[in-house]
């Protein structure tokens, strides 16, 4: 036999063994008094063989092995597991080893009754723990085994005390008068709908969590409290997760009333099961458990406190969602969940979008002198100087803290040291050539499964932060560029044109053009070295590179300055090589160059009759460009200007490499309206194609947005609705450049014999919405169309961000323009886009202008 | 004549008994029948990875495997850990497997073995093409070539060589199986492989392809290029036995060559051990067949042929008026039928049985869970992250469950993934998960300690950390894969499980599966449809429900077991038997209960067992 003899009884005995203890050392698992008799070592290898399949390595003891608890409920289970309880031979010798047997059996410590001692002692503590654990692993056999869900919420409310004490333990300063009136609030829950919450206001730093902590530990010792808290930092809370959001909240309420902690989990169960399996429609909580929770509030008598913290986080996911939680408090109100208070926390503009839903506002400002007086003596802080940093403080408590422990370390000079930006560990030079060779080849997704091994703290001269940021350039993360780019001073900036002759160079040289426009063209055109190292940049690094944009425009002007210089020193300056590259970008560029630039540069050239031949070769290619392009008039070659517009490309970049869920979700919902907002927008649909290429909706989105035109319009109109990180940066370069396309200059430079002709594309617009048969009803679906696709009919997500973003500049608009009718509307809304409010936004604000009345009804 | 060899076969002695293991008994055999405690001693003292490797391949399959580091803890002065090796593997009987297997990392390579061969030409020939070859890694593949080199017997007679190009298949001449005047095998014939194991195994024609007629006559004959006819077969036997013993790929894009290059032929002639030869072949773009110098015998065709790059280059043919001729790789290689069966043998979309033999455990109704790992591992769903096996009910089995762990690994053994799984138990224990995480992916971190004081911003650091030191561990990608805790976890577990999964989707270099953790908030999107996941621009997570089945499951399973084994049911019979597999069980709409998939899978087997025997 393989085994080498009959080593039946002794696996089952080892089994045993090990199903019985935590953790064991292998040896000890076949030794005579463990197996029951004397075992050759290829037995005991083969026993240990055998036993191996149940069990694993123990984390945390080393050499250790552990039994999987589903092997020890097969091996503790039924009548093999009363068979071990009468069966053990080394019980009495190692007692540690027998932990779980002692469960299993319900011996003294592991009864009902006693479990039942545990929970009502104030100080079990890690006996909690142990207990469960040993239960856990004995499985439903054990007589204790029900007790296990109290158990848990008893070991959670545990946790949490810990956690409270812990953040309470620096002291509480101040806020004395905030924390009373909140605890009054509590004191008087509601029993009906809608929900409304008392909202503590503050910045970060102010001590909003502190506060609503503290009202926690004061709510549960003085009112007898149920707590409820979400907090919207958590990664997995989101109102879009409604089934989430009800089990946590049933999971937490159960941890406060144990009794009921194992029917709601059984509920949970049930639910997360079958509502995924055959989901409902979203829009309800599910009955039997609310019921449930219901039922174990009012027999408990205790009111319930909602906390909601981190508000701004969960707005951030979408303007929609503040509103969709409190319809789910709605929800859990009407189901008999109260009284209930709920009190929320989060920065100033949390709660914009669900004004109604605030009953009391608590702003937090910084600490007066006496309480931070108070905090810092705390802190050990000398009083001579609490009054410096009181000052440079301005009384927030979490820099007041900072304060003292700089202070404490060396001296205010450390202040300073905080804010600088600290370079990271460098990265191994494999990882970073690996990124060299994806943004080298193009490979966008590639680079990004690399970008996430890089650390997040960087300055971007250094190796792995040029990196970074030719990765977050190409990728669309333009909010993570700003950052890096800030580090960067012009020479850093230079240097790395010169010397990133790849993808990283082009990269930097975009973001010139973007950010520093007219001292690029400066530069540009009066530095040689420059030229010919933006010359480099501009015809290298291809792969990922955005054609065209600012960098054309840039290029266009500047190299036209030099191609048609007539200075024979300029020329000796820049060299024959300059010159010849310059011929090349212009050829390869020349198409990407928008034709309000080029038309007007040829137009100079002509008229300047220049000596240098190139440029006598750009006027006549540009002839033939115009020529070919305005063959459908001037609305079709407009619209073929639109789609030249470069910055779809980082959208889509952003959107392939994992763009935020809110981005993602509004392309989704956003897709079928595009017929819908191409006529809104008066845009001309010339390429009916793009509905065969939507399998894919939010993918592909940005592509198609761009070949429609529209890439501009979608991501400033959405931006200017949905706060969301990379998006309005994306958007605000896309609608600059759409602009100026369409007449209306937005960069700093502007060259000589371009006039402003006044945005023609929000002019199209307007006169879209205008000859509508209801022009204030197509004005409001193009702006719900933006804000919220899903549900384009409930103004919910546009009023708010309206009032809050564009009121005063449509007042101020409306009242600068005289007259009335389309031109007066044509006036206003130049105006607003001057302002900043993309062209959707702009024309349909504007639509009211051509008439008194409506303009009321938009504002 | 053809093959001029084939057609000598019948005079030439038999050398190879009829009964018996005529791998043993073969002329000029090496192996050894019982390994030494010395041998063993030496071996550990030069390469112990290396021996604990070969231990758990030989017991490739086995439900209960013996480990090098469990005979280590055994080990006593009386019966030190070389002895319970030796006893081990010659105990098993696997003393051959296990001494082809260590050949491998001998050292010395073909030099050594051709001057222990009694060919001085062949030496003689090595010496003066030296300079072709990369010598060193001439003499891998020839001690890998040791291993996934076998013999091809018909009734009982060796009458060829072939290679394993896949776990269960094996590449021979088609005359080597097939008949003067056929264009088919003879059913009748009873084919086995005689493997490096010293094992036979019973062969059935997964793809044929014959010979020219006129390549049976006497005389030598030129075949058009145009010929159509490539005379080769792959054989199927039922053990993956090319997991164990490695096998040789038919390149992507096979590329002729013209003029006379280095090759190093591997084959039986007469069917005795021969350590393989180097010679050289005349190349010709398009031909279908080519010369080459290398010395063989009756028994050598069908043996596989590599250039100096130590690529497939094509295989022994046969001899005709002297003149030896190899049939190029560029021939048949494309062939469609027989590419899609390799392929499908090397990386299968379905396991039907997790060790692919009748003997393992059948696995029903775990489509969607093997689609997504396939589409993974292939590199089509970059931004699927994990997959998250949930049950649609509370009463489901939670073997399923823990099953997928088992599915998991064997799916990735089975595509060539040498990963190893990082399997993470959670409980109520109050260990921290970051610490327990760490302690069973990164075990030279200290040891995992008890829950430390709780901070969310510290967590999520610490979340994020771990996932890219996980992300950063291994060149493929990493897997964990968490079991589902029998009593759910606590607040803080949770927590701490949320965030480390929503640091591990952002990670490219890792993969998990979540079992059951049916009420956990995910913080990504997650999918029931595979399209959609795979194609999901954002990382996101695939949910398999387990809960019940149908019929059409079980008819894949046995769809996928007869492809792979070979056994040609027609539809009626397949459909016979997924009848018999599901009778008298309760069903509601066609869909049956999960807690029956154990009682099927029994049906299953015990009609295929019965099938095969018969």
């Amino acid at each position: 036999m393989r085994t080498g003899g009959d080593i039946e009884a002794p696996v089952r005995r080892a089994l045993r063994f090990a199903a019985a203890g935590i953790s064991f050392d292998p040896r000890q698992a076949v030794t005579p008094e463990v197996v029951g008799t004397r075992l050759d070592p290829m037995q005991a290898a083969w026993v240990l063989a055998s036993l191996r399949t149940d069990c694993e390595q123990d984390p945390a003891q080393d050499g250790h092995w552990v039994m999987r608890v589903r092997s020890r409920h097969r091996i503790l289970g039924g009548d093999a597991g009363r068979t071990a309880q009468e069966d053990w031979p080394a019980a009495e010798e190692a007692p540690e080893a027998h932990f779980v047997l002692e469960a299993l059996r319900g011996a003294p410590a592991y009864s009902p009754q006693a479990i039942d001692a545990l929970l009502a002692r104030a100080d079990a503590g890690a006996e909690l723990s142990r207990i469960a654990h040993a239960l856990e692993l004995a499985g439903p056999e054990a007589p204790g085994h029900a007790a296990l869900s109290r158990l848990r919420a008893a070991i959670n409310r545990r946790d949490a005390e810990r956690h409270s004490k812990e953040m309470l333990a620096p002291g509480f300063y101040g806020r004395e008068s905030q924390l009373r009136r909140i605890l009054s609030y509590c004191a008087r829950g509601s029993m009906g709908g809608p929900a409304r919450a008392l909202f503590i206001s503050g910045g970060p730093g102010s001590g909003k969590s502190y506060l609503i902590e503290r009202a926690i530990e004061e709510a549960r010792r003085k009112q007898g409290s149920v707590v409820l808290r979400l907090d919207f930092a958590r990664r997995g809370l989101s109102t879009l997760e409604r089934d989430a959001l009800v089990n946590e909240v049933s999971r937490q309420l159960g941890d406060d009333l144990p009794r009921a902690a194992a029917e709601l989990r059984d509920l949970r169960m049930r639910f997360a099961m079958r509502s995924d399996y055959a989901p409902s429609d979203g829009q309800i909580a599910p009955v039997a458990l609310v019921d449930a929770m219901a039922r174990a509030v009012r027999s408990a008598e205790r009111p319930v406190l909602v906390v909601l913290d981190t508000v701004e986080a969960l707005r951030e996911q979408g303007e929609t969602h503040p509103g969709n939680l409190f319809r789910l408090l709605d929800c859990l109100l009407a189901g008999g969940i109260g009284p209930m208070a709920i009190v929320a926390a989060g920065n100033e503009c949390a709660l914009d979008t669900a004004t109604d839903r605030v009953e009391l506002t608590i702003p937090l400002d910084g600490l007066d002198r006496a309480a931070a007086g108070e905090m810092l003596a705390a802190a050990g802080v000398p009083r001579e100087r609490h009054d410096e940093i009181h000052s440079a403080s301005g009384g927030n408590p979490l820099l007041l803290r900072l304060g003292a422990e700089v202070i404490d370390e060396g001296g205010p000079e450390a202040l300073a040291l905080q804010s600088a930006p600290q370079d990271a560990a460098p990265l191994p030079a494999d990882v970073l050539q690996e990124m060299r060779l994806a943004l080298g080849a193009g490979d966008i997704r590639e680079a990004a499964a690399i970008h996430d091994r890089f650390p997040d703290a960087l300055e971007g001269r250094s190796e792995t932060g040029r990196l970074s940021l030719a990765y977050l350039w190409f990728s669309g993360r333009w909010s993570g560029v700003q950052r890096l780019w800030s580090t960067l001073n012009e020479d850093a900036v230079h240097e790395l044109i010169a010397e990133e002759r790849g993808p990283v160079g082009r990269a930097v040289l975009e973001m010139e053009a973007e950010y520093r426009f007219a001292p690029l063209v400066r530069r540009l055109s009066r530095d040689g070295n420059s030229a010919r190292a933006a010359v480099a940049a501009a015809l290298r690094g291809e792969a990922l590179a955005m054609r065209g944009g600012a960098l054309a425009l840039a290029l266009g002007i500047a190299f036209h300055g030099i191609a048609t210089m007539p200075s024979s020193a300029r020329a000796r300056e820049i060299g024959d090589v300059l010159r010849a590259d310059i011929a090349a970008v212009r050829a390869r560029w020349l198409s990407l160059v928008p034709a309000v630039v080029s038309r007007t540069l040829a137009g100079d050239a002509r008229q300047r009759q220049p000596p240098d031949p190139q440029a006598a070769v750009l006027t006549e290619r540009l002839d033939i460009e115009a020529g070919e392009q305005g063959r459908d008039g001037e609305h079709g070659f407009l619209q073929d200007q639109l789609r030249m517009n470069p910055y779809g490309l980082p959208l889509q970049r952003l959107v392939a490499t994992g763009g935020g869920p809110t981005l993602c979700a509004h392309l989704q919902d956003f897709f079928p309206h595009l017929p819908e907002f191409i006529e809104l927008t008066g845009s001309r649909d010339r390429f009916p194609a793009w509905e065969r290429l939507s399998a894919h909706a939010a993918a592909d989105a940005p592509e198609i947005l761009s070949a429609l035109g529209l890439a501009a319009d979608w991501a400033a109109g959405f931006s200017f609705f949905h706060p969301v990180a990379d998006v309005p940066e994306i958007g605000r370069s896309a609608e600059a450049w759409r602009r100026t396309v369409c007449g209306a200059w937005c960069y700093r430079e502007r060259p000589p014999g371009v006039r402003d002709r006044g945005d023609q594309g929000l002019a199209v617009t307007l006169e879209a919405l205008l000859s509508r048969d209801d022009p204030p009803a197509a004005a409001r679906r193009l702006l719900a169309l933006l804000a919220d696709p899903a549900h384009p009919d409930d103004p919910a997500a546009v009023e708010p961000v309206l009032r809050r973003r564009a009121s005063r500049l449509l007042r101020e608009a409306a009242a600068a323009v005289e007259g009335s009718g389309e031109a007066r509307a044509g006036a206003v809304a130049e105006l607003l886009a001057e302002a900043g409010l993309p062209r959707p936004v702009a024309a349909a604000l504007a639509v009211g202008a051509a008439d008194e009345g409506a303009t009321n009804r938009m504002s | 004549m053809p093959l001029a060899e084939l057609s000598r076969i019948p005079d030439v002695p038999d050398s190879t008994p009829a009964t018996g293991d005529p791998a043993r008994q073969a002329p000029g055999y090496r192996g050894a029948l019982a390994v030494t405690a010395e041998s063993i001693a030496r071996q550990l003292a030069t390469d112990s990875a290396r021996v604990a490797d070969c231990l758990r391949r030989i017991q490739h399959g086995d439900d209960i495997v013996v480990t090098l580091d469990i005979l280590e803890l055994v080990a006593t002065a009386a019966k030190p850990l070389p002895v319970l090796v030796a006893e081990l593997v010659n105990g098993d009987g696997r003393a051959v497997l296990y001494e082809a297997l260590m050949r491998g990392s001998l050292t010395g390579g073909p030099p050594e073995m051709l001057r222990d061969a009694a060919d001085p030409e062949a030496y003689a020939v090595l010496e003066s093409v030296a300079g072709a070859f990369d010598v060193e890694k001439l003499a891998d593949l020839a001690t890998r070539c040791l291993n996934f080199r076998c013999r091809i017997a018909v009734n009982g007679q060796i009458r060829g060589s072939g290679s394993f190009v896949s776990p269960r298949l094996v590449l021979t001449a088609w005359h080597v199986i097939g008949a003067k005047g056929r264009e088919r095998h003879d059913p009748s014939l009873q084919i086995e492989v005689l493997a490096e194991d010293g094992r036979r195994y019973p062969a059935t024609v997964a793809f044929e392809d014959p010979c020219h007629p006129d390549e049976w006559g006497e005389a030598a004959v030129d075949l058009d290029d145009a010929c159509e006819t490539h005379d080769v077969a792959l054989l199927r036997i039922r053990r993956p036995l090319g997991y164990v013993l490695g096998a040789t790929s038919l390149p992507e894009e096979p590329k002729g060559w013209e003029g006379w290059q280095r090759i190093f032929l591997v084959h039986f002639p007469e069917g005795a051990e021969w350590p393989g030869v180097l010679a050289e072949a005349l190349g010709r773009d398009g031909a279908c067949r080519l010369v080459h110098t290398a010395r063989t015998s009756p028994g050598s065709s069908g043996g596989p042929a590599f250039d100096s790059g130590l690529r497939l280059v094509g295989f022994h043919q046969g001899r005709v008026e002297n003149q030896r001729r190899l049939v190029p790789v560029t021939r048949f290689a494309a062939l469609p039928k027989l590419r899609d069966e390799i392929v499908q043998d090397l990386v299968p979309r379905y396991l039907w049985s997790l060790d692919g033999s009748l003997e393992g455990h059948f696995v029903v109704a775990r489509t969607l869970f093997f689609d997504a790992l396939h589409e993974i591992l292939a590199g089509r769903a970059g931004m699927l992250r994990g997959i998250w096996v949930r049950r649609t009910d509370p009463g489901t089995d939670d073997h399923g469950l823990g099953f997928s762990y088992d599915l998991l690994t064997a799916f990735l053994a089975a595509h060539g993934r040498d990963t190893r799984v990082w399997r993470v138990q959670l409980d109520l224990d109050d260990l921290d998960l970051f610490d327990r995480i760490a302690a069973v992916a990164l075990p030279a971190r200290a040891a995992a300690g008890r829950a430390r004081s709780f901070s969310a911003a510290e967590d999520a650091g610490r979340a994020r950390d771990l996932a890219r030191e996980l992300a950063r561990a291994r060149n493929d990608p990493a897997w964990i894969y968490f079991d589902n805790p029998a009593a759910g976890l606590t607040a803080r577990g949770q927590l701490q499980f949320e965030q480390f999964v929503a640091e591990a989707l952002n990670q490219s270099g890792l993969r998990f599966v979540i079992a059951g953790l049916e009420t956990l908030n995910v913080p990504y999107p997650y999918f029931r449809g595979l399209e959609q996941a795979a194609s999901w621009p954002r990382p996101c997570i695939l949910a398999e429900y387990l809960g019940e089945f149908g019929r059409e499951d079980v008819t894949r399973t046995v769809r996928e077991m007869c492809a792979s084994i070979g056994l040609n049911w027609h539809d009626e019979v397949i459909a016979e038997m997924v009848r018999r597999a599901l009778r008298g069980l309760e069903q509601r709409g066609g869909r049956y209960r999960d807690s029956d998939l154990g009682l099927v899978a029994e049906r299953l087997r015990d009609d295929a067992r019965k099938s095969a025997a018969a």
